[in-house]
């Protein structure tokens, strides 16, 4: 157990939660045994080395995996419980993500992009809504703009537009400046730390960078897949 | 997914070039069968149209008993124009000079005939014919002009038929539905129904032909004869094919061309609709993930591609549609331009083809498009954080079952036949296993180790190795695609040799009849100056009448079920010095031309038939006389009732030494000579001629027309056969791209990487036509056995051919559609593909 919150204002709670895939006719573990538990408005960093299991913790956490034993739930839903359309309502309702890759769909322009999930809530609003987040993340003139005509850094911007115009409980951030430079990693935190902060969000944020995870209110160390603090 | 989201994709994905290639596919499947289905109706009508001219109409009643009124009532009632007549031989005899009389084949016909064609009439006797649809006024008669010059009459005078004296007021030369037959001897004479009466012919036990000529469109003679059907014994229901031969196995064996050509189409731009729509589904995988992370759940994804794929089926198909109804009307009015006078004498199409073209749209697009779209919906939410992760998609078993269903739905449906679909699909699926081993073992010969990025060739072989699932699936597309067109471009060029064999240029236009003996020199002096082919044979009519003193009723009895024509019945015989051309002795000896010994030979499977022996004594009665001959030889000959005569009995020069004959000539006379024709006729005006030149030229031209067809269809399906090329390089042109952008960041030259990308294709290509070589010959060999019921023959010339067409078209197509990205900086491409 990495936080000390009182688990009856958790947002999103695990216990057990362990992961294995078949390779080769043996299984493997990836995740073992995990329990986790974070408060409403809590920023939570999940650290490690590549391969210890972060991204895969992550992916249960949000409902994009189930796991081989134990549960999640995520704003009073067990979601590790729920089939997968179940699921895609929940994370409709109450989470964002923040890739490393940006996950843009490089098909629709960035104003499309960040109305693409209150477009697919069917909210009437997307567009205002979409405009000022993307002004909030100072694009408002490349709101015409293909992800291939952005640069990296303003790919972000765009995903981090996308994550938080649907307005999410919890937000996922896997490794968000993973892909950029110092400078504008650090722009990008600021952003993401900030808007965090405005919209009261929880923040779940999978990095490797140490000074990263240290703006955040509490750290999970995993190690070969178990928690080790 | 709302519309307008969907739409939105659409039209991003459109601009961006990623559903062009789907929507291009869908649109020329549609295009291509709409077009060709379309053509091939307005063509069949017109077709068919043209071939009702050898019929007078476009279905006969015939009989030897009157048609009852109840027919002509039932037809009427149905809205289909009908037109009686009467054919009987009778004679003919001058009012002037009773003594001179012949017999003439007598045709009484109504006001309206004929219904189909035109007649060919004169002014005077073997003078320039025109064109007319008139018929003599009642009280007169025209009559044919070896006529006149027997019955030694003019225009104006009057001649008797039966008790009616009637006025020559024409020269009747040729009319629609005299067909061609040797039998049919007796000179035209052409009158009114309404003076059938006065000529008291018709009598009980006459012989009478009478006819019923309809006309009117298909659906209405299917209805008229289940209403008739019942009645119908003793009376045949005729239609176009029937009434020449010729022209029946001509449209036979173009309706079957079609129905392959068609049903190729189809096939073909199922798979391009399948890889592209694969393509189309790969690249999205991504999306879909970001989608669902975001919250679509998988019924929004469901509805999301079927509102896709709908919207792209209603654009591919309604321009689909639109291409193919402007390709035919192109098509039709280039047949037209060359082949008819007239585009509005080309019937109008049906809206079945255009049906056709859009429900075949929609199956394409759902059999073959739908199960990679459906894949979508199961990709894992997980992808977006590892690419790698792709759920376990939809089971093969389904994808397959759904694309086999599909296909089987549309050929069954298109060609109307379960048996041919059966074959056709059992074909292809042998044929996918056997490409698909063939190309592993190909591919996975001599495996090399690395990139092999130091030289072109090995670069380009490394390459194929290191993806040989994937080039084993493009071996064999590229393999079908290969085999499917060369199956068609040959079946066509076997069908349009044999249409063309059948009528050669010097087919003879001309058959002269009752040719005396001291005719004879003269006859064949004409032919030697004037005719450039000809044959001249002496006639006798006889029966055999025992076989080795064995009376001929015994010794047949003695073999109850032999099939073919009886022993016992009359023939028609000659001698002659030479074996004839055509003919060729398989056993036994001719004789010498000197040879005194009564011979006879006889033709191979009628003597095989009838248990003839060389050495056998058959016994002839020929004009009142009975003879011995022995049998010296059997011949194989070529049954080619168009260029010749054929006997089953030909005698050595002596047998008919106290026998008068008669003889006949077949000859062919250019236009030029026409004028000394009609001199031999002036100086031999007891000889029967039968000009046969406008029959030649309709079934001519209506083999041209078929032809001309078969070769747009080939075109069209072609078109179909390069998209599919198109297609599949561009599916396999994604890892490939994007391995070569890290060969070139690396260092690697536009060159290398060119050249490499080529090479592979090269190869591909190369394999694919081998493979596609040895299909196409077993496939053939099937086809025309079984289907066109041809003679096979290997046909090595083809093999080259294979050959170049898989590697050329294969490395051409493969070089132009990736040269472009070759260009592009591999950061671009990189940065691109993820």
């Amino acid at each position: 157990m990495a936080t000390t919150t009182n688990e009856n204002d958790s947002i999103l709670r695990a216990e057990d939660l362990t992961k294995e895939v078949e390779f080769e006719g043996s299984s493997l573990t990836i995740l073992r045994d995990v329990d986790i538990s974070i408060a409403r408005g809590e920023a939570v960093a999940i650290v490690g080395e590549s391969g210890s299991g972060k991204t895969t913790l992550l992916g249960l956490l949000a409902g994009l995996d189930v796991p081989t034993r134990g549960r999640v739930w995520l704003d009073g839903d067990e979601i590790s419980a729920l089939n997968e359309d179940a699921r895609a309502q929940v994370r409709a309702r109450a989470v964002g993500f923040v890739f490393q890759t940006f996950q843009l769909i490089d098909s629709l322009t960035a104003l499309e992009n960040v109305m693409l999930p209150a477009e697919l809530r069917g909210e009437r609003t997307a567009r205002e809504d979409a405009i000022r987040y993307l002004d909030r993340v100072g694009l408002a003139n490349r709101v015409k703009h293909y992800p291939r005509q952005l640069s990296g850094g303003e790919q972000q911007r765009v995903a981090i537009a996308r994550a938080f115009c649907s307005e999410p409980l919890v937000l996922f951030a896997d490794e968000p400046t993973g892909n950029l430079d110092t400078k504008t990693g650090h722009r990008i935190a600021d952003l993401l730390f900030d808007l965090n902060h405005e919209n009261r969000t929880t923040l779940v944020l999978v990095t490797h960078d140490r000074s990263l995870a240290e703006r955040c209110q509490s750290t999970t160390e995993l190690a070969a897949g178990a928690v080790i603090a | 997914m709302n519309l307008r989201l969907i739409l939105n994709f659409i039209l991003s994905d459109w601009r961006s070039g990623e559903l062009r290639l789907l929507l291009v596919a869908l649109a020329i499947a549609v295009g291509t069968v709409s077009s060709i289905t379309l053509t091939v109706d307005r063509l069949q009508k017109a077709m068919t149209k043209e071939a009702s001219v050898f019929l007078g109409a476009d279905r006969s009643i015939n009989s030897r008993k009157p048609i009852p009124d109840q027919f002509v009532q039932e037809a009427i009632n149905r809205g289909v124009t009908t037109s009686s007549m009467v054919v009987f031989n009778s004679m003919v005899l001058s009012s002037e000079d009773k003594t001179k009389s012949q017999l003439a084949s007598v045709k009484a016909v109504e006001s309206n005939y004929p219904l189909r064609g035109k007649l060919r009439v004169a002014e005077e006797p073997f003078g320039p014919t025109t064109e007319t649809t008139e018929i003599p006024n009642p009280g007169e008669i025209w009559l044919n002009s070896r006529l006149l010059y027997t019955l030694d009459i003019e225009l104006g005078d009057q001649v008797e038929v039966g008790y009616a004296p009637l006025t020559v007021s024409r020269i009747i030369e040729a009319e629609p539905d005299r067909g061609f037959s040797m039998l049919d001897l007796s000179p035209r004479v052409l009158m009114r129904m309404e003076d059938i009466d006065a000529t008291q012919v018709i009598q009980p036990g006459s012989q009478i032909d009478y006819r019923l000529l309809l006309v009117g469109d298909d659906s209405t003679f299917r209805g008229l004869y289940r209403a008739l059907e019942p009645d119908l014994e003793g009376y045949r229901w005729r239609n176009v094919k029937d009434s020449d031969a010729r022209i029946g196995r001509a449209l036979d064996r173009a309706e079957s061309f079609f129905l392959i050509g068609g049903s190729m189409a189809v096939l073909l731009a199922g798979v391009a609709i399948a890889l592209s729509a694969n393509r189309y589904a790969r690249r999205h995988f991504d999306h879909v993930g970001i989608l669902k992370t975001l919250g679509a759940r998988p019924r929004t994804v469901l509805w999301g591609c079927l509102g896709l794929l709908l919207i792209i089926g209603l654009i591919g198909i309604a321009s689909g549609l639109l291409a193919g109804v402007a390709i035919h009307f192109g098509l039709v009015w280039y047949l037209t331009e060359y082949l008819l006078s007239n585009v509005s004498e080309v019937p109008a199409a049906s809206i079945m083809p255009v049906l056709t073209g859009i429900v075949t749209g929609f199956i394409c697009l759902f059999a073959f498009a739908l199960p990679p779209f459906l894949d979508l919906i199961g990709v894992s939410p997980l992808r977006v954080i590892r690419r790698d992760f792709r759920r376990a998609g939809m089971s093969s078993l389904v994808t397959y079952t759904c694309a086999i269903t599909g296909i089987l739905g549309l050929l069954v449906w298109y060609s109307g036949s379960w048996e041919f679909t059966l074959w056709l699909l059992l074909g292809i699926v042998a044929v996918t296993v056997t490409f698909g081993a063939v190309a592993i073992v190909l591919l996975r010969t001599g495996r090399l180790l690395g990139m092999q990025a130091g030289s072109v060739w090995r670069l380009a072989l490394s390459g194929l190795q290191r993806r040989n699932v994937e080039n084993t699936g493009q071996i064999v597309v590229f393999s079908l695609v290969i085999m499917l067109l060369m199956i068609l471009y040959l079946v066509r060029s076997s069908l349009v040799e044999e249409w063309q064999a059948q009528l050669p240029e010097d087919t003879p236009n001309h058959v002269l009849f009752n040719i005396s003996q001291d005719q004879r020199d003269d006859v064949a002096q004409f032919i030697d100056l004037y005719a450039s082919d000809g044959d001249l044979a002496a006639f006798y009519d006889g029966r055999v009448v025992a076989v080795n003193d064995e009376p001929v009723r015994e010794y047949q009895s003695g073999r109850p079920n032999m099939p073919g024509p009886r022993l016992s019945s009359g023939r028609q015989l000659t001698w002659s010095e030479d074996v004839p051309d055509n003919n060729e002795v398989v056993a036994g000896e001719w004789w010498t031309p000197d040879a005194e010994e009564m011979e006879v030979s006889v033709e191979r499977d009628y003597a095989r038939a009838w248990g003839l022996d060389i050495g056998d004594v058959l016994s002839f009665r020929v004009q009142g006389q009975v003879f011995d001959v022995t049998i010296s030889s059997f011949r194989a000959l070529e049954w080619n009732e168009n260029a010749q005569f054929n006997f089953f009995f030909i005698f050595s020069p002596r047998v008919f030494d106290d026998i008068p004959s008669s003889y006949r000539a077949m000859i062919y006379v250019p236009d030029e000579h026409r004028s000394e024709l009609s001199q031999l006729i002036a100086r031999n005006p007891t000889m029967t001629v039968i000009d046969v030149d406008s029959i030649l030229k309709q079934v001519q031209s209506v083999i041209d027309r078929v032809t001309m067809a078969v070769e747009w269809i080939l075109i069209l399906v072609l078109t179909s056969g390069a998209l599919v090329l198109l297609a599949s390089i561009q599916a396999s042109r994604d890892s490939r791209i994007k391995e070569h952008a890290l060969l070139r960041s690396m260092g690697g030259t536009k060159k290398l990487i060119l050249g490499s990308l080529t090479a592979e294709f090269l190869i591909l290509g190369l394999m694919a036509g081998l493979v596609a070589i040895a299909g196409a010959e077993l496939s053939l060999y099937l086809i025309e056995e079984q289907l066109l019921e041809f003679e096979y023959a290997a046909r090595p010339e083809i093999w080259i051919a294979g050959f170049l067409l898989g590697g050329g078209i294969v490395a051409s197509v493969g070089y132009l559609s990736t040269r472009k990205l070759v260009r592009l900086p591999p950061v671009t491409i990189l940065r691109d593909a993820g």
